[in-house]
């Protein structure tokens, strides 16, 4: 339970708002590569409560402009391009392309290094970019993805798919090294242990479920400050995916994901995702209007959610049904949330060092953000007594396996 | 929407009329009820008693209108905290097994009695009247 | 009021009166809406701890009026309650009738009329607090330890000035580094706003708690609470 006044303090992103000078301090994604076309693109792109679009400027490179726009266009609006006006010595923000997706700087100053994570030092053929779009504020978009205590109840299933079919999807694989899937990893052990630690990119996140026979399950996440998460997806690949605001009330998820041994089956992914998103907004087909295809039967039997099988939904209604901004006057975290207190004490810190102009405290904002590499973000099934190690050996091998350089 | 300075509305002090028990029938006897403007979710317990809760759970404000009808309470589908029919959080199984934070939830609920096919609820203040006086 | 179980007057094999206990740095969580004492006597018990000294940083508070401490908190945040604690240094004990706590700190109230000397004592955390801290679960002398000791308690005389004191301390136990704090508490004070003077106003002949920051003993809880205040 926080005041408005607190909770306005860290969700609002407009410009000269206190999480919005923290957020525009950071390279943020604009839009994928898939959406740039032909030789003279021009791209709507509404971020951070901006309306711009996304074109070459006369050297040939790409910029974002600000665009004019009326104040009752949809928060995802995208004009046609015969429609679209630049605002005459409106702003204009650098951008650049990294791995399937454009990202930008809004903020003061220089910008700052990327950090070579895995998802940027991957080869093109290692990694695939999709986005979508959900209809509420940023944070709590991105409090959903440091919660790891969700997934045994939010994405719990009543009954275990054929880990043979989980190409592409989140929780379908075998856990760790057994025959164990995933889903029943999380099923059995719903109250995991949480331990959160600050590192120089933002928190690492150990959920440890204590498991029979002296084993535990590690499974390690990551929150990127400001706005973004790596996560396992599979043994194969991770999640990295940012929460990036369009307006107050409105975020797109963008993802990059990035495979170790493998390439992408980039067809495959584009298609399972296209399927449940149209476009050009990339918003999903389930969603409020149609209460996600919910289904009373199907949350008795199969679901815990009666939304299918897509964790995405799931993730959606649950940060959907909080509201367009979740009135933090009412609610109430536990210590199940360490990871979620953990973060908004880094925001409000950096929102402090920002208005004091004491910047030098912030994450990844000199050039030492570009040694970073990892980071390290695995499920393992290990012995109780030697999580720490064997979660890091495992992690190790997946890297020491792969064809492109994921030493860490 | 986001507002602390919520002003409560006011509230009938005799029973009114929400809704009716066929509405209940289904296998699933969890409705949404919007009432002067309060969000609020009506269901039966195993029990077969009614609830009359507040919609949106207090941990981070999930909509229970989703939530799974089990263990003689509404359970939110986000983190699975239970609620009793009196609002009562009974359990948080995702928290820490020492916790006890779960003694200090309480969702604001209404009394609720069915008469002649109808779903009535008393949403004022202080005990309400005798169930005699509904018509 | 004080129930602490006195300290000894000199560890047994020491001239100095320094000796190592059963204590450690530590991270945990302060649960939420419970009234602020009885969130930090659960984190207690938890742990354990006899003694605990602990500091939060940026936490929303409320302060609800009227309502017992025991009582469900209400759902709904008004304005009034609302505030938030830029940083705040914790001692707790625990004693006969429970536990005793007192500190200082700096904190606002959204409404700003409330700007008293003392922190309201029926202050509840408006959301789990992190916090980082040292906990001792006995202050006699520990003899039995099995690794390095990494907290121990220095009695002042008053006679030499503390920074010697500190240093003759360090090199007795065999540390490299190691930071003090004030063991002393006013539990009859509560919780005080700080002030500019509350460094020199240090009892010169007064205990401190000293921890080990010596480099091969160094790990990042400690690294971290070392920084603080």
């Amino acid at each position: 339970m926080i005041s408005q006044k607190l909770n306005d303090q860290i969700t609002r992103i407009g410009p000269a708002t206190p999480a919005g000078e923290v957020m525009r301090r950071y390279w943020q994604p604009a839009a994928l590569s898939d959406e740039v076309v032909g030789a003279d693109p021009m791209v709507p792109v509404n971020l951070m409560g901006e309306r711009l679009v996304l074109l070459r400027d006369p050297t040939g490179s790409f910029v974002l402009a600000e665009r004019v726009a009326t104040a009752d266009e949809a928060p995802a609006f995208h004009p046609d391009r015969d429609a679209i006006r630049l605002v005459e010595g409106g702003a204009v923000y650098p951008v650049i392309e990294k791995k399937g997706v454009f990202f930008t700087y809004m903020g003061p100053g220089e910008a700052p290094e990327f950090p070579n994570f895995d998802c940027f030092r991957a080869p093109d053929s290692h990694v695939f970019a999709f986005k979508g779009l959900w209809e509420c504020n940023w944070l709590q978009a991105l409090e959903v993805g440091i919660d790891p205590a969700h997934a045994s109840f939010l994405h719990r299933f009543l009954q275990d798919e054929d880990p043979a079919d989980s190409y592409g999807k989140q929780f379908r694989d075998k856990a760790g090294h057994t025959d164990m899937p995933m889903t029943q990893v999380l099923r059995e052990y719903p109250r995991p242990d949480i331990e959160v630690e600050e590192t120089d990119f933002g928190l690492k996140i150990t959920a440890l479920r204590h498991m029979a026979n002296d084993l535990t399950h590690v499974r390690v996440t990551n929150q990127i400050f400001p706005g973004a998460i790596c996560i396992p997806m599979s043994r194969e690949m991770t999640i990295t995916q940012w929460h990036v605001p369009v307006d107050d009330q409105t975020c797109y998820w963008y993802t990059i994901f990035t495979s170790f041994a493998k390439p992408v089956d980039k067809e495959l992914m584009r298609n399972q995702r296209l399927k449940e998103h149209r476009l050009p907004d990339y918003a999903p087909l389930k969603n409020r209007e149609n209460n996600y295809h919910y289904n009373p039967e199907e949350q008795e039997k199969l679901t815990y959610t009666g939304m299918g099988l897509d964790i995405n939904v799931h993730d959606q209604w649950a940060v959907e049904g909080l509201g367009p901004i979740q009135d933090r006057t009412r609610e109430h975290l536990g210590r199940g949330d360490a990871a979620i207190v953990r973060y908004r004490l880094m925001l409000r810190k950096a929102i402090k060092a920002v208005e004091t102009s004491r910047e030098d405290g912030l994450l990844m904002r000199d050039k030492s953000a570009a040694a970073i590499i990892g980071p390290l973000s695995n499920d393992a099934i290990t012995s109780t007594g030697n999580w720490l190690e064997a979660s890091r050996q495992a992690d190790m091998q997946r890297r020491a396996e792969c064809p492109w350089d994921a030493s860490v | 929407m986001a507002n602390a300075q919520r002003e409560m509305p006011v509230l009938p002090e005799a029973w009114t009329w929400i809704a009716n028990s066929s509405d209940l029938d289904g296998p699933r006897p969890v409705i949404p009820i919007t009432i002067y403007g309060q969000r609020l979710v009506l269901f039966r317990d195993d029990e077969g008693k009614l609830g009359l809760i507040e919609r949106h759970c207090p941990h981070r404000g999930a909509d229970m209108c989703f939530g799974r009808r089990e263990d003689n309470g509404l359970r939110c589908p986000f983190h699975g905290w239970l609620f009793d029919r009196n609002g009562q959080c009974i359990e948080q199984p995702a928290e820490p097994a020492d916790s006890t934070l779960y003694k200090t939830i309480k969702l604001p609920s209404y009394p609720v009695v069915e008469k002649n096919g109808a779903v009535m609820a008393f949403l004022g203040s202080g005990e309400p009247p005798a169930e005699d006086n509904i018509a | 009021m004080q129930s602490r179980e006195p300290l000894p007057e000199k560890a047994e094999s020491t001239d100095l009166a320094v000796w190592p206990v059963d204590g450690h740095t530590f991270e945990d969580i302060l649960d939420g809406y419970f009234p602020l004492n009885e969130s930090v006597r659960q984190m207690m018990a938890r742990h354990q701890f006899i003694f605990m000294r602990i500091s939060i940083l940026h936490a929303p508070v409320m302060n609800i009026h009227g309502l017992a401490p025991t009582e469900p908190v209400p759902l709904y945040l008004r304005k009034i309650y609302a505030g938030m604690i830029d940083s705040m240094v914790i001692t707790a004990e625990r004693s006969v009738d429970g536990m005793q706590m007192s500190g200082s700190g700096a904190w606002m109230w959204v409404d700003g009329t409330e700007e008293t000397q003392h922190f309201p004592a029926s202050t509840r955390l408006g959301e789990p607090a992190f916090v980082r801290g040292i906990g001792i679960r006995s202050m006699k002398a520990d003899d039995n330890l099995t690794s390095p000791a990494n907290v121990a308690i220095l009695r002042l005389d008053g006679g030499i000035a503390e920074e010697s004191a500190v240093a003759n301390a360090l090199s007795r136990l065999g540390w490299s580094s190691g930071r003090a704090w004030p063991l002393e508490t006013d539990h009859a004070g509560g919780i005080k706003r700080s002030t500019a003077t509350d460094a020199a106003h240090r009892d010169a002949s007064g205990s401190r708690l000293l921890i080990n920051t010596s480099e091969d003993q160094l790990d990042a809880k400690t690294l971290e609470l070392s920084r603080l205040v």
